[in-house]
């Protein structure tokens, strides 16, 4: 088996490994975020929820709310 | 998923409104709809000259850079408020948005003003920082739009903002305040008309809209903030709206229906004086800013900085 490097998430500054391919709607699962109140880009694009993220892309969560 | 207008690769998906679009048609799409509200309820004419309260964060750059794009004759307000990082930050991101858009900054400094900071100011005046400083804002944009002939001042206040301010002011029945919300506040003696041109687009498509349009604003909130309720009602109706989507849009639209009929009601105009100092709207001899100006004021005078950026 080939190895394959994991896919990394930027998440309030942190960067988090998954080593398995995952859409944009289970990663916000995964940490427990709602779908209204972050944006996801994968290797600079915004990615819609359906969008399967590889393990090579680079994939950022982007709080989009504010206190004010 | 595909882009509904043109079939390409979609960046965006917009279950309130049934659609998901790819970069280019949702800045279409977003810009449309801003001009639509600007337009149904009478925000902004040709004839406008409006000032945008920019903070550097997301919603006051994407709000400055729209107005522009829209044509509209839009330059930008900026409050120093002299909190170290997070100010500094802020006025780099506004300052380069006014070279961006080619447009005037005016900036006032808390600091310079007032001999002391927010924080200890707000000490002194058994305040919470957040309110005191709500009040030198209300006073400082508008004393700019009335000095420099400005007809409207714009805030990039957008449909969470509204919709969680709303439902806090509904959970603790805060009725004196219940009906003053709306998308326009027509001008009265003394103060600016203001609009709020973001009232129906949510936090996540004006988040969108910077983001596709490379507008750098500053992600950190100022550290004096208050808003852990704010972000738990935003929360809570982001949870409803994953659940049922438009669910915050229909919220407004059904106050702003209510707030029609409710505002007309009963209305009793409270008689208001004017500030001796400035003639500002005030209950008292002075208006709160003079006042704090006379006791803490390091000058007599509210003195802007105007940059104007250099020609292209
Ligand atoms: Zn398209
Ligand atoms: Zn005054």
């Amino acid at each position: 088996m080939c190895y394959e490097f994991p896919m990394t998430v930027e998440w309030e500054g942190k960067i988090h490994e998954i080593g398995k391919r995952v859409t944009v709607a289970r990663l916000l699962d995964m940490f427990s975020l709602s779908k209204e109140a972050h944006l996801v880009t994968s290797n600079g694009t915004l990615a819609t929820e359906d969008l399967m993220l590889e393990r090579d892309d680079r994939v950022r969560i982007v709080r989009v709310i504010s206190g004010g | 998923m595909k882009c509904r207008v043109c079939g390409a690769q979609a960046n965006i998906r917009l279950p309130q409104y049934n659609s998901a679009l790819c970069a280019g048609d949702f800045i279409a799409f977003f810009e449309k709809r801003v001009s639509g509200t600007i337009t149904k309820y009478g925000l902004l004419s040709e004839q406008d000259r409006a000032l945008v309260a920019v903070s550097g964060g997301k919603d006051s750059l994407s709000l400055w850079h729209l107005l522009d794009r829209l044509g509209f004759s839009a330059d930008g307000i900026y409050i120093d408020l002299g909190i170290k990082e997070y100010s500094h930050i802020s006025l780099v991101k506004t300052r380069q948005m006014a070279d961006r858009l080619h447009r005037r900054l005016y900036s006032f400094s808390f600091s310079e003003a007032f001999s002391k900071g927010v924080k200890e100011l707000a000490r002194m005046m058994k305040r919470p920082p957040c309110s005191l400083c709500g009040t030198i804002k209300r006073y400082v944009m508008n004393r700019a739009c009335t000095d420099y002939g400005y007809s409207v001042l714009a805030t990039g206040h957008n449909l969470d903002d509204e919709a969680s301010a709303l439902l806090g002011n509904m959970l603790h029945w805060k009725e004196e305040y219940l009906w003053k919300k709306g998308v326009v506040l027509e001008a009265e003696r003394g103060l600016a008309k203001k609009v709020k041109p973001f009232f129906l687009c949510s936090e996540k498509e004006a988040a969108a809209y910077a983001l596709l349009n490379n507008i750098d604003y500053i992600y950190d909130e100022c550290p004096y903030s208050l808003g852990a309720k704010t972000l738990l009602y935003k929360s809570l109706l982001n949870r409803v709206e994953d659940v049922s989507p438009a669910t915050k849009i229909a919220f407004l639209k059904g106050y702003l229906k209510r707030a029609k009929a409710e505002g007309s009601r009963g209305q009793e105009q409270e008689e208001k004086g004017s500030c001796s100092v400035c003639g500002y709207p005030s209950y008292g001899e002075q208006c709160n800013f003079c006042r704090l100006m006379t006791k803490f004021g390091s000058g007599p005078a509210v003195r802007f900085d105007v940059y104007v950026p250099s020609e292209p």
